[in-house]
C-alpha cells in the first residue's frame, strides 16, 4: 500500500488510534540474513545470559532444520 | 500510556506498522518491523519509509520536532506486537552508537512507566542486565512478563 493510499485511509477515519490494513510491504533488505546472524552472534548467544536471565535465552537449536 | 501519538497502521500480521511523522520537515512516512530470528525473539527495525526503494531508512534524520510523539507511537506499536505475540522478546539498538544513545536517553526517560508494562533489559558489552538508569547499553530488549516465559 503507498504512502498516499496510507494518509487518505487516516484522513478518513479521524482520531483512530490504530487502523489495520490487510497487507503492509515487507521490508526487503537484501543484509538480513547477514544482521540476523550479526544480532545472534553478539546478543543471543548462552553466554549473553547471566543465570538469573537464562529463561530469556532462546534456544534456536529448537528450530525445525530447513528443507534441503 | 495517554500521550500523544500518532495514528498507527498495522497489517494483519501483526508485525509491520506505518505511521506519519508531521512537523516542519512535512509529512514523514515512519515504518515498524518486527523481524523474527528465531525462537520467539524479534528485531525491531524503525526508521523513515523509502517508497522509491520499498525498504526502511534506519539511518535518516528527519528533524520534525516530534521525537516525544514519535517514541510514543513506537511504543505502542511494541505493546500491541507483545498482545499478539505475548511470549516474543523485542530487540532494539541504534543503527549509530549516537542514535543508540538517544534510544537510551529516551527509554531512560520513560522507565519506570515502561517497567510498569514491560520487562526492560540492555546489554553491555555482550551480556544481558536488567535495565537501570545511569547505566549505559549497547541494545535493550523488552518482553511482556518473565513468569510467560518460565
Amino acid at each position: 500500500m503507498d504512502s498516499k493510499t496510507l494518509l487518505e485511509l487516516i484522513e478518513k477515519n479521524p482520531g483512530a488510534k490504530f487502523i489495520t490494513v490487510e497487507k503492509l510491504p515487507d521490508c526487503t533488505d537484501p543484509d538480513w540474513e547477514r544482521k540476523k546472524e550479526e544480532i545472534k552472534r553478539k546478543y543471543l548467544r548462552p553466554e549473553c545470559f547471566p543465570p538469573e536471565l537464562k529463561h530469556l535465552m532462546p534456544k534456536f537449536d529448537e528450530d525445525p532444520p530447513a528443507k534441503e | 500510556m495517554n500521550r500523544e501519538e500518532y495514528p498507527l497502521i498495522e497489517d494483519l500480521t501483526h508485525t509491520n506498522f506505518s505511521f506519519f511523522s508531521k512537523g516542519p520537515q512535512g509529512v514523514i512516512r515512519k515504518t515498524i518491523q518486527f523481524k523474527n530470528l528465531g525462537d520467539n525473539v524479534f528485531n525491531l527495525c524503525f526508521g523513515d519509509w523509502n517508497e522509491a526503494l520499498q525498504k526502511i531508512d534506519d539511518r535518516s534524520r528527519t528533524n520534525n520536532h516530534d521525537r516525544d510523539i514519535v517514541f510514543n507511537t513506537v511504543a505502542s506499536a511494541v505493546l500491541t506486537f507483545l498482545k499478539y505475540f505475548p511470549m516474543a522478546r523485542v530487540i532494539a539498538q541504534g543503527s549509530t552508537s549516537a542514535r543508540t544513545r538517544l534510544y537510551q536517553m529516551i527509554i531512560n526517560a520513560n522507565l519506570a512507566e515502561i517497567k510498569t508494562l514491560l520487562k526492560v533489559y540492555g546489554n553491555q558489552n555482550g551480556e544481558w542486565y536488567q535495565m537501570e538508569k545511569g547505566k549505559s547499553y549497547d541494545s535493550f530488549m523488552v518482553s511482556y512478563t518473565d513468569f510467560l516465559l518460565t
